[in-house]
């Protein structure tokens, strides 16, 4: 959308209708002095885009003359490369109009205007304005303040500050409204709850307690008038029982049964005692009759007892008789028998004896070959024993190895000694004519032969004289020593040399050598010891004379013959013990007939005793008889015309119990109705049902308001989401893109430098520049300008680039700006007007020449 | 000899009003009702004074309820009280209070709970129908067609329960709508109905002396009613004792109304501190008028003894207008419009709807401060 011309009527100061114009598509300039219309223009510009022509705002208000009149505003611009012309025209009441013309005729007008209107203006996403705003900014603000409260402070004057800012921002994200908006329901909410729940002392808290008090009341008046009502219908069946039980006619029937039945108990009782009288009778005449009759039968049993008994004594005494002839025969019969037994165990034991004597002989003769043996090896043993006990002695004589091995040592020491020193002494050689003119210790030296010399020596040379040679004891006492050494070594086991004290070492190694040899021989003889073998020899059994030898017979047949001598024995000690077992039957038999004996006639004798001592019989059972069946007769009459005892005794008690229980029923009613009259006064004065009806109209009350409450809190989420959902979208959608735009407009002024922004408030909060960030508080009124002028440059730009460009209209948006700085801002100025078309308002008439653009001026139309 | 008596009913004594901010207003006036009945007695020369049942709210009133009561009436020697058992005091659940007064011993005081004719004056029979139980079945006033009275004297039946089903008390046509007929009842005074209506020319219902909900308009009445003799039309006039004046106003509007205008249009000028009003708003009207109003309802509301304006049925016509008085554009914007997708959104529930409309009328109030 690019303005060309601008077009006010009646509007404040200009009465007459004025116009700018035309307007090119970059950078143009109206500049006039103070009070000359330029925030008239950016005012009644503001209304025609976003005022609809139906209403009466205050902003359209506010562009009304003091004479009054409508108020109509009016442009012409270029969409797309087609021209438009609108104009609105507001009046109070119902006057107002809206037209719009496409290349001069009319297309549109009324609220298909403002469609069109609205159409043009929001983007896609319901975008920022179609046109982009800024009016000068607000001074710096005193950022010295530090606690909450002026945090608070800090925070609004850095909004009023940043205005210029967050004018694009706002258009996009609601701005202030949106914070203002979102504060008021957030705080309402807060109110409401927290993120646990309804929040203590909050309105849904009470709302939730207050139903919960109500609720609870309700029921503990519901249980209590229950109570009440309950009591009140006891009351009323108490009563009813009560005045039954109560009643006289009843109460007197009652009393008339119970006399009756008194009276049937005592007849029943006067009856019974009748018949038990007539059965006392009865039971004596049959106690008579049963003692006759027991006392005839007793007589006959006595006599048939003696008969019995005398039968008894004769069968028995006849058949002791015969018992006792069998115990004597069987006395005899053991006596035999153990006379046989004894004869045949003394023959098993003679051929028990033989057998033995024959078996020691037969062993005898079989260690016979081994106790041989055994001496043959003994012997050995002992002679090889022998001879290592005499080699053993040999060797302990002579040096041992380690002996020789320590002279052998002595010896190398010697002789190590013997050639250092020989190594270290001078040595002459003669070199002449082997004359034997020259002598060595007396000597002739041989020619070319190198002599050593010892200690002293004296060289004679004939003619001349004798050298005399002293050489010095170089290591002569070593030598000594070993020497020393060595001779004492050998004389301590008297060797002349060293030659002897070998050849006695070796013959010790050989003697000690056949002593262990001899040792394996003896342990091969006897490998536990001679001393084991010697007594393994002696337990041999001792070898047997010439004659014994000639009494051996054969060992089998003598052990058949014992064998046979014992079996025969055995057979003559069990013949033995048959014949006692059959004499002990044979006793034991005649004692107990003895005693059979002896009963049977103790029996005879009771029996005998019994019958002298019988009574006479009775003789007048008949007339027992008699008697007995008169006294039954008397009684089953008396019991055929018995009442029912047992009922009538039960009819009285039933009768007695339900008058006694029909007095407590009446003293438990009296009691009860005691207590429900209490419990019913009391019900009454507290005024249960009129409580409880106040508890149930205030549940439902408090129910009600939870309710209202709730519908508020989901109101209250509903909407704080709604704004939540409806920024964070605005802010995907604009807020990057604006900071990339800005990027290089920041650049211009500063070189590498970049806006900080608040993720929370969508505002700038630093100023990125040369390494250091700035807090937007501490920077010049200036930089805060400049710093939203470009943001609001941003904007345009991307509008631009999205294919929505939007004019933007600058309205002393410069006011601290320094020479060097608005000249750089010119610059970014021409930089964004290639792709926009800017407005740029001012009365800043010197400084704003150098902005280089054509100007334009309110003129009459 | 003519006969003049008061015919009231549902007098609800001890009836709590814990709903309403007024409450203690209310329970005031329901108690000074006795004073009001005594004073229309003597202004209409009336020496009789029938309650056709529910003196009471319950059966077992608070003692200090009935005991003032009984002895308001009890001072007031002049005149007779005949009181009648109702379903809400019947005879089952509240013999303890009807004994309670009886005991008492007022020679004023006649509590009629046997279905049995009682002289009122000289020439003047009375036919009771106590109600024996609040859920009753059968007529109580069957027995009057076969009661014998003198044949020269008034017969005036007295009845507690409906006659059609008037949705007031728990029973449903009770009461046989010719009784007077078929009693040959010179009048018939009825109780139950809260409201006054004439069901023929011998048989009324006098309504509450004071209201006691929204269901019947109007300050409550008791019925003057003269009988000069046996046959004839009684005489009768309402006489207002009522304090509070129960409205229930209905509101149609359409968007092209001024809603606070229309609203101001149905309101009493005058009295209205004992106004107990209760709107109901209902058609459709812009979103912008529908904000109007609720902030014009709550501004009124202090005015009157009781104000509501209910508004569910008030549908809210959002308009471009109304949306751009939110924001032309931007997030605000945004919000506005999403609240509006949801408010018409057939997928959600209605609940879920009326808080989206309700989050929008919320957003357009903060938009308009």
């Amino acid at each position: 959308m690019k303005l060309r011309r601008i077009r006010l009527e009646n509007v404040r100061r200009f009465s007459e209708p004025v116009e700018i114009g035309p307007l090119s598509d970059g950078v143009s300039l109206l500049c006039e002095p103070n009070e000359a219309g330029k925030s008239t223009l950016f005012d009644a510009l503001h209304a025609l885009f976003f005022q609809r022509h139906t209403g009466w705002p205050k902003e359209v208000q506010g562009l009304q003359p003091r004479s009054g009149g409508k108020v109509a505003v009016g442009c012409e611009m270029e969409i797309d490369g087609v021209s438009w012309r609108l104009r609105k025209q507001w009046q109070k009441g119902s006057g107002g109009e809206a037209r719009l013309w496409r290349d001069g005729a009319l297309e549109a007008q009324g609220d298909a205007v403002e469609d069109w209107l609205h159409a043009r203006i929001t983007g896609a996403q319901g975008g920022p304005a179609g046109l982009l705003w800024v009016r000068q900014g607000r001074v710096r603000v005193d950022v010295d303040k530090r606690d909450k409260a002026a945090s608070a402070e800090e925070q609004d004057a850095r909004r009023d500050l940043l205005t210029a800012i967050s004018g694009a921002m706002d258009d996009v994200t609601g701005g202030e409204r949106m914070d203002r908006a979102l504060s008021d329901v957030t705080a309402e909410l807060a109110a409401l709850e927290t993120k646990r729940g309804a929040k203590a002392g909050g309105a849904w808290a009470e709302a939730e307690a207050s139903v919960a008090h109500w609720d609870a009341r309700r029921e503990e008046l519901r249980a209590q008038v229950a109570m009440f009502r309950e009591a009140l219908d006891e009351m009323r069946r108490t009563g009813v029982d009560l005045a039954a039980l109560e009643d006289e006619g009843a109460e007197a029937e009652r009393r008339r049964k119970l006399a009756e039945a008194a009276m049937a108990l005592e007849a029943a009782r006067r009856h019974a005692d009748r018949v038990a009288g007539a059965e006392a009778t009865a039971r004596l005449a049959r106690r008579e009759l049963e003692a006759g009759t027991q006392a005839l039968a007793r007589d006959r049993a006595a006599r048939a007892d003696l008969a019995e008994a005398t039968e008894a004594e004769a069968r028995l005494a006849a058949a002791t008789e015969a018992a006792g002839a069998r115990a004597d025969s069987g006395a005899s019969a053991i006596a035999e028998a153990e006379r046989a037994a004894a004869l045949a165990g003394e023959s098993a034991r003679a051929a028990e004896d033989r057998l033995n004597a024959a078996r020691k002989r037969a062993a005898a003769m079989a260690a016979a070959d081994t106790r041989a043996r055994l001496s043959v090896q003994l012997d050995r043993a002992d002679a090889a024993e022998d001879a290592r006990i005499a080699a053993a002695a040999r060797a302990a004589q002579g040096p041992d190895a380690r002996r020789l091995a320590e002279v052998e040592g002595l010896l190398q020491r010697r002789d190590a000694q013997r050639a250092l020193r020989a190594a270290a002494a001078p040595t002459v050689t003669f070199e002449g004519a082997p004359d034997g003119a020259v002598t060595l210790d007396g000597q002739p030296l041989e020619p070319g032969q190198a002599v050593s010399l010892s200690t002293h020596a004296e060289i004679g040379l004939a003619g001349l004289g004798r050298l005399r040679i002293a050489v010095p004891e170089t290591g002569g006492s070593a030598l000594a020593e070993a020497e020393a050494a060595l001779r004492r070594a050998l004389s301590e086991g008297d060797w002349p040399d060293i030659e002897a004290l070998r050849r006695a070492a070796r013959a010790a190694a050989d003697a000690a050598n056949e002593a262990e040899a001899q040792r394996r021989t003896r342990e091969a003889l006897a490998p536990d010891g001679i001393a084991a073998l010697r007594e393994a020899l002696a337990r041999l059994p001792q070898p047997i004379s010439a004659d014994e030898e000639e009494e051996f017979q054969d060992l089998a047949d003598l052990e058949a013959a014992a064998d046979a001598a014992r079996a025969e024995a055995e057979a003559g000690e069990q013949a033995a013990a048959r014949a006692r077992a059959a004499g002990e039957a044979a006793r034991i038999a005649a004692a107990e007939a003895a005693a059979e004996l002896r009963a049977a006639r103790s029996r005879l004798e009771t029996a005998r005793r019994a019958v002298a001592e019988l009574p006479d019989p009775p003789t007048d059972l008949e007339a027992r008889e008699a008697a007995l069946a008169e006294a039954e007769a008397v009684h089953d009459a008396l019991l055929a015309e018995a009442p029912d005892l047992e009922a009538t005794e039960a009819r009285h008690a039933r009768l007695l119990s339900m008058a006694e229980q029909r007095q407590r029923q009446i003293a438990t009613l009296r009691e009860t109705r005691a207590r429900l009259r209490e419990r019913i006064d009391q019900g009454g004065e507290a005024g249960l049902e009129e409580a409880l009806a106040e508890a149930e109209t205030r549940a439902e009350d408090a129910r009600a308001g939870l309710d209202r409450i709730l519908f508020e809190r989901d109101t209250l989420r509903c909407l704080r989401d709604a704004l939540q959902e409806a920024r964070s979208e605005a802010r995907d959608a604009y807020f990057a893109p604006v900071a990339r735009e800005l990027r290089p407009l920041l650049a211009d002024l500063w070189g590498e430098a970049e806006l900080e922004w608040s993720e929370d408030t969508l505002l700038p909060v630093a100023l990125r520049r040369r390494g250091a960030e700035e807090p937007l508080d501490i920077l010049s009124g200036g930089t805060q300008e400049q710093i939203a002028f470009l943001v609001r440059l941003a904007f345009a730009r991307l509008l631009a680039r999205a294919g929505r460009p939007a004019p933007l209209i600058l309205d002393d948006a410069l006011v601290y700006s320094d020479d060097d700085r608005i000249e750089k801002m010119f610059d970014a100025l021409h930089r964004a007007a290639g792709d926009i078309q800017i407005l740029v308002l001012s009365c800043r008439q010197r400084a704003f020449t150098r902005l280089g653009a054509p100007q334009v001026r309110f003129e009459p139309v | 000899m003519a006969l003049r008596f008061i015919h009231t009913a549902d007098l609800h004594l001890g009836k709590s009003f814990g709903g309403y901010a007024e409450a203690d207003r209310l329970r005031v006036a329901r108690r000074a009702v006795v004073a009001r009945l005594t004073a229309a007695a003597r202004e209409a020369g009336a020496h009789d004074i029938l309650v056709a049942g529910d003196l009471f709210e319950t059966p077992n009133p608070s003692a200090a309820t009935w005991r003032q009561a009984v002895a308001e009436m009890a001072e007031a020697a002049d005149l007779t009280w005949w009181l009648l058992p109702g379903n809400h005091d019947n005879l089952r659940e509240g013999r303890a209070t009807w004994e309670g007064i009886a005991a008492l011993g007022h020679g004023n005081l006649r509590v009629l709970d046997r279905p049995e004719p009682v002289e009122m004056r000289p020439g003047a029979v009375l036919l009771p129908a106590p109600v024996a139980s609040r859920r009753g079945i059968d007529d109580p006033t069957a027995w009057m067609d076969a009661c014998e009275t003198p044949p020269d004297a008034l017969r005036i039946g007295l009845a507690h329960g409906p006659v059609r089903s008037f949705g007031e008390g728990e029973g449903a046509e009770v009461i046989a709508p010719d009784r007077d007929r078929r009693a040959r009842l010179d009048y018939l005074a009825l109780g139950d109905w809260h409201g006054m209506i004439d069901l023929s020319e011998r048989t009324r219902y006098s309504g509450a002396p004071e209201r006691t909900d929204f269901r019947h308009a109007g300050p409550g009445v008791c019925l003057s009613v003269e009988v000069s003799e046996p046959g004839t039309t009684p005489k009768v006039t309402p006489i207002q004792t009522g304090v509070f004046d129960w409205r229930r106003l209905v509101l149609d509007l359409v968007p092209q109304d001024d809603s606070c205008a229309r609203l101001d249009a149905v309101l009493p000028e005058s009295a209205r501190r004992d106004v107990m009003l209760q709107i109901e708003a209902r058609g459709r009207v812009p979103l912008r008028e529908a904000s109007a109003l609720a902030a014009y309802a709550a501004a009124l509301a202090p005015d009157f003894a009781h104000f509501e304006l209910r508004d569910a049925a008030l549908a809210t016509e959002v308009e471009a207008v109304d949306l751009d008085a939110i924001a032309p554009a931007g997030a605000l914007r945004q919000a506005g419009d999403a609240l509006v997708a949801r408010a018409e959104d057939p997928a959600l529930s209605e609940r879920e709807r009326a808080v989206a409309a309700a989050a929008l009328r919320r957003l357009h109030g903060l938009a308009a401060q």
